[in-house]
């Protein structure tokens, strides 16, 4: 019997030319590894690229990171951000640029689904924050690609999409229900697969992997409860499109992890709607595409 | 409602929400007329979106504005809405409290006072 890792392996190498991330970005990830690294380096591996560093200037200098219009150079948003922080917006500006916004065609549209990324990906960085904590931007990044396989099966399986997407309208299922129907392995393995050819780190890739299931995850157990559940919650607030109408079950053993409750939901709604505001610049980034 | 990168703004828009600062001080009111003068100072000021009054002219317009609308201050047209993206959920305990916070949340903000639903970041496209 095929194992369901041979059948990932036979979809992908359907794919033809694999979106790659730029050389910038894959050096920064492993800058990252080095503690000591200054935000003068940083400048200078970010500054080789121009239309990378006007992007990045341009969401530092957004409402969401709290000093809007203030910072002039990527070495002043090192000092001011993080490089982690810096880090994450040259990977999320990058994701968008990899792939088209108009879906190929039928029923998947791909703008409110990259709504829906990054409005998981804000409320994954607010919970991260104040309700389990983690490190925020792994958060934020987390969610942004959580559903990234979907985006590879509209690409380069776009047969098996249209299948899904079918019997998504066809029986008012969830996305991930009628994926079982057609094929064996999911979005969910198919995107960790895809954050492993990117280099990307193992708690991020089992966060992509089991964000439906996170009591799979090992390594990425918080992050993968995380997006579990901000995935929920931007379909909760309703925003944006991940591909179906519906609510998933919500997995107890995550909820439990965080501190989240009945008396605190009213203040939750209102920090969703604020952050949602001031991701404002990510927002008509893949809007004015 | 429009909602519009500041590029785009032309002398003579209307706010249709209000403007503010990061620190949440309103900058201009909601009903401002945006001059020429203004709208070179908002990049100054750090904004990068507005709201305008009228119409959506762009598809990109149309989907801007997200979360639930509330149209004509219906409450109780959006509540159903929620009944129905939860009926697959209806045995979830933590889904059930979750829906029912929703409802309050979104009674509290459009309930109430529905004229006033353009300040609140969600409401109609």
């Amino acid at each position: 019997m095929e194992t369901k890792q041979q059948k990932l392996v036979n979809l992908v190498a359907k794919i033809s030319s694999l979106p790659t991330l730029p050389h910038v970005v894959t050096k920064l990830e492993k800058m990252l590894e080095n503690p000591n690294v200054s935000a003068e380096e940083v400048n200078r591996v970010i500054s080789s690229d121009q239309v990378l560093t006007a992007k990045i200037l341009k969401l530092v200098n957004s409402a969401f990171y709290g000093f809007p219009g203030q910072i002039s150079t990527v070495t002043h948003a090192v000092v001011i951000l993080g490089f982690s922080t810096v880090q994450t917006i040259a990977l999320s500006t990058s994701v968008f640029d990899l792939f088209e916004m108009e879906s190929k065609a039928g029923r998947f549209d791909r703008r409110r689904f990259w709504e829906h990324s990054i409005a998981t990906a804000v409320i994954s960085k607010l919970i991260a924050q104040k309700y389990l904590p983690a490190d925020p931007e792994k958060a934020f990044v987390a969610g942004l690609i959580h559903d990234i396989g979907k985006v590879i099966l509209d690409q380069f399986l776009h047969v098996y999409l249209q299948c899904i997407m079918e019997e998504v309208y066809k029986d008012d299922i969830l996305f991930v229900d009628a994926e079982r129907r057609v094929m064996e392995c999911g979005h969910d393995d198919m995107g960790a697969w895809l954050a492993e050819k990117w280099s990307l780190p193992i708690a991020l890739r089992e966060a992509i992997a089991c964000h439906h299931q996170p009591a799979k995850a090992k390594e990425g157990k918080i992050l993968a409860s995380i997006v579990h559940l901000a995935d929920i919650f931007a379909r909760v607030k309703n925003i944006g499109n991940g591909g179906d109408n519906h609510i998933p079950y919500l997995k107890q053993d995550a909820w439990e992890l965080t501190t989240l409750g009945e008396s605190k939901m009213q203040e939750f709604y209102d920090e969703i709607d604020d952050a949602i505001e001031k991701a404002d610049m990510f927002f008509s980034m893949v809007e004015n595409k | 409602m429009r909602k519009m990168t500041i590029d785009k703004v032309q002398d003579g828009m209307v706010l249709a929400k209000p403007l503010h600062n990061i620190e949440g001080k309103v900058l201009l009111a909601q009903g401002c007329k945006l001059s020429t003068r203004i709208i070179s100072r908002l990049d100054e000021w750090g904004c990068d979106i507005v709201y305008v009054e009228g119409e959506p002219e762009t598809l990109s317009e149309q989907k801007s504005v997200l979360g639930y609308s509330c149209k004509d201050g219906d409450v109780e047209k959006l509540l159903e809405e929620i009944e129905l993206r939860f009926s697959n959920v209806s045995d979830d305990p933590v889904l059930q409290m979750v829906k029912t916070t929703l409802k309050e949340h979104l009674i509290r903000k459009y309930g109430d006072h529905g004229n006033e639903t353009a300040e609140t970041g969600e409401s109609g496209s």
